[in-house]
C-alpha cells in the first residue's frame, strides 16, 4: 500500500470524499433535520433538568447556573468538534465485519480521512448548536472579563476538550480490527463523558473528583471551566494542571492515533 | 379458538419473547449500566444542592435519593423495545408473516412487553449495590406500599399504550429517524424520572399535570415517598385509570386502522 504522504494530498482527497458524502446525504433532508433536532433536545435535557433544580434551590457546590451552563456549553461544543469528522468512527466495526475495510487500504488516500468521509452525518450539527445556544449567553453571564488571552484558551479548550473525547473514540474504534465488537463499550465511554463531563466535578465529591481527573473526564470541560472562572482552587489539584488541560487533550490524541495506526495493521479481511 | 388454548398460545409466544431476550445477555446488561449512571450522578446532584443541609423546602435529602433510586428502578421497568422491534419488523417487511399468526398482532407486542417485564425485574436486584452506594432506599412512607405497587403496574400498563401508540406511527412513516430517540428523552423528563413535579416551577409543573407521562413515574414514586397522602392517593391513582382508558381506547382505533397500511414488499 502506498499512500501519498502530503498532507495537502490528504485534505484535497478528504475534501472531494466529502463533497460526495453532503451529497448523497442531502437526498434525506427531513431525516437530516429530524436526527440534528433528536441531538439538539437530547443534549439540552439535561442542562434543562438542572436549570429547574437551580431555579429552585439556587446553586450547586457554589456553582450558579450561568457559571455551570459556560462549562455545560464548553463541553457541548467541544464533543460537536470531535463528532463533526469523526462520527463515522462508529462504524468501524460494520466496515470491518462486512469486509467492506478493504477498500480504504487500496485507495492512495489515508484511510482514517476515507473513513471519516464515507458518509457525513449532521446530528452532531444539534450538539454544536446546544452547545453555542448555551456558550454564548453564559458567556456574557458569568463574572469573567474576556480579553484575548482568555478567549484564547477557550478556544484551546474547546479544541483540546474535543481531541480528549476524540481520542477515546478513536482508540477504542481501533480495537475493532482486533475484537470486532465495540459497540457496548464505546456506548458507555459515550454516556460517561455526556453524564459527568457536563458538571462541576465538584459535585462528586474527593474521590469522583479524582477519579473524573485521571479518566480523563475533567479535561474535557470542568478543568478549564475552573480556570476561565478564576476556581482552580477547588479542584484540590495543581492548578498549572487545569491550565495545561488543551495540551493534554492534544497528547491523548496523537498517542490515539498512532494506536490507531498500528492496530490497523491486524486488519483481516471477513473474506466475502 | 377456546379460552385456554388461545392463553397457551399466547404464553407459547411470551416464552418465546424471553428467550429471544435473553440471547442478547451483553444488552441486558446495558440497559443496567445507564440506569445506574444517571442514578449516581442525580444522587450526587442532589447531595451538592443540599449542601449538607438535612431538609431543604421541608423535604429531606433522604427524601430526594429514595425518589432518584426509585425513579432509575421505575426506568428500568418501563424501557422496552417495542418501537425498535415494531420498526425493524415493518421495515424488513416480516411484520407479514407477524400479522398471519393466529395471535393477534397487538397481543402479540403485550406478550413482548410482558417477556421484557419478566427478564427486567429480577434485574432490579443487581441495582441495589449502586443504590446503597451512592443513592438511598428508604421504607415507603406508612401503608404506601400496597398503593406503591398498584399504583405501578397501572403506570407500567399505561406506558406499555403509550409505546404501542408512539410505535405505531411507524405504520405511516415507515422510518422513525431518531423519533425514537427523541421521544424516549422526552419522556424521561415528562415523566419525572429526572427532577420530581414539586421541584418544578408552577407552569411546568402545570403543564406536566396535564400529560399522561406523570401518571407512569411520577405517581407511584409520589405515593411511595408520601407526597401524596390519603384522598390525594386514590385522586392520583384514578387519573393513572383514566389516562389508561383514554391512551388504551386511542391505541386500540389506530392500530385497527394502522394495520390496514401495512404493505410488504417482496418476500
Amino acid at each position: 500500500m502506498t499512500v501519498r504522504a502530503s498532507v495537502a494530498w490528504q485534505l484535497k482527497a478528504g475534501g472531494i470524499l466529502l463533497g460526495g458524502a453532503i451529497r448523497g446525504m442531502a437526498q434525506y433532508r427531513a431525516d437530516l433535520f429530524m436526527t440534528m433536532a433528536a441531538g439538539a433536545v437530547f443534549q439540552s435535557v439535561g442542562f434543562f433538568a438542572l436549570w429547574v433544580m437551580l431555579a429552585r434551590f439556587g446553586e450547586i457546590g457554589g456553582w450558579s447556573i450561568s457559571d455551570v451552563a459556560l462549562l455545560y456549553g464548553i463541553r457541548l461544543v467541544a464533543h460537536a468538534v470531535w463528532a463533526l469528522p469523526f462520527n463515522q468512527l462508529r462504524f468501524v466495526e460494520d466496515f470491518v465485519q462486512e469486509g467492506t475495510f478493504d477498500r480504504f487500504l487500496i485507495r492512495p488516500v489515508n484511510p482514517l480521512v476515507q473513513l471519516m468521509t464515507s458518509r457525513f452525518r449532521l446530528h452532531p450539527l444539534g450538539d454544536l448548536l446546544a452547545g453555542l445556544v448555551l456558550l454564548i449567553p453564559a458567556m456574557s453571564l458569568v463574572d469573567v472579563d474576556w480579553n484575548a488571552w482568555r478567549l484564547g484558551f477557550l478556544a484551546l479548550a474547546i479544541l483540546g476538550g474535543g481531541m480528549v473525547e476524540g481520542a477515546f473514540q478513536l482508540g477504542m474504534s481501533a480495537i475493532a480490527f482486533r475484537t470486532l465488537g465495540t459497540r457496548q463499550a464505546r456506548f458507555t465511554v459515550d454516556s460517561v463523558f455526556n453524564l459527568y463531563g457536563n458538571y462541576p466535578g465538584k459535585v462528586f465529591g474527593r474521590a469522583g473528583q479524582l477519579a473524573l481527573t485521571i479518566l480523563p473526564v475533567a479535561f474535557v470541560a470542568y478543568l478549564p471551566t475552573t480556570v476561565l472562572l478564576g476556581r482552580t482552587d477547588e479542584l484540590g489539584l495543581p492548578a498549572w494542571l487545569a491550565y495545561l488541560s488543551p495540551v493534554v487533550g492534544a497528547l491523548l490524541f496523537a498517542g490515539s492515533y498512532a494506536f490507531w495506526h498500528r492496530q490497523i495493521r491486524h486488519y483481516q479481511g471477513a473474506g466475502s | 379458538m377456546s379460552l385456554a388454548g388461545g392463553l397457551g398460545a399466547r404464553w407459547a409466544f411470551t416464552e418465546n419473547r424471553i428467550r429471544s431476550v435473553y440471547v442478547y445477555r451483553t444488552d441486558i446488561l446495558i440497559w443496567l449500566i445507564a440506569p445506574a449512571m444517571q442514578l449516581v450522578l442525580m444522587a450526587a446532584l442532589w447531595r451538592a444542592i443540599y449542601n449538607g443541609r438535612s431538609t431543604l423546602d421541608g423535604v429531606s435529602l433522604s427524601v430526594m435519593t429514595t425518589y432518584v433510586s426509585l425513579a432509575a428502578i421505575q426506568n428500568l421497568i418501563n424501557w422496552d423495545d417495542t418501537i425498535d422491534w415494531l420498526t425493524a419488523r415493518v421495515r424488513d417487511g416480516k411484520i407479514g408473516a407477524d400479522m398471519a399468526r393466529p395471535v393477534g398482532i397487538v397481543t402479540q407486542q403485550v406478550c413482548g412487553q410482558v417477556a421484557q417485564l419478566i427478564v427486567k425485574t429480577p434485574m432490579i436486584v443487581l441495582m441495589l449495590p449502586v443504590i446503597f452506594l451512592f443513592s438511598d432506599l428508604s421504607a415507603p412512607a406508612e401503608g404506601a406500599l400496597g398503593w406503591y405497587l398498584l399504583s405501578t403496574l397501572v403506570g407500567w400498563l399505561l406506558n406499555c399504550c403509550i409505546g404501542l401508540l408512539v410505535a405505531s406511527v411507524v405504520f405511516w412513516t415507515l422510518e422513525m429517524g431518531g423519533m425514537e430517540f427523541l421521544y424516549s428523552v422526552l419522556s424521561g423528563f415528562l415523566s419525572g424520572v429526572l427532577v420530581p413535579l414539586w421541584v418544578m416551577p408552577d407552569w411546568l409543573r402545570t403543564i406536566l399535570e396535564w400529560l399522561p407521562w406523570q401518571a407512569v413515574v411520577y405517581t407511584p414514586l409520589a405515593i411511595y415517598v408520601g407526597r401524596f397522602e390519603g384522598t390525594r392517593v386514590w385522586q392520583a391513582i384514578g387519573v393513572q385509570f383514566l389516562w389508561l382508558a383514554v391512551i388504551g381506547g386511542l391505541t386500540w382505533l389506530v392500530w385497527r386502522r394502522a394495520v390496514n397500511r401495512v404493505v410488504v414488499q417482496g418476500g
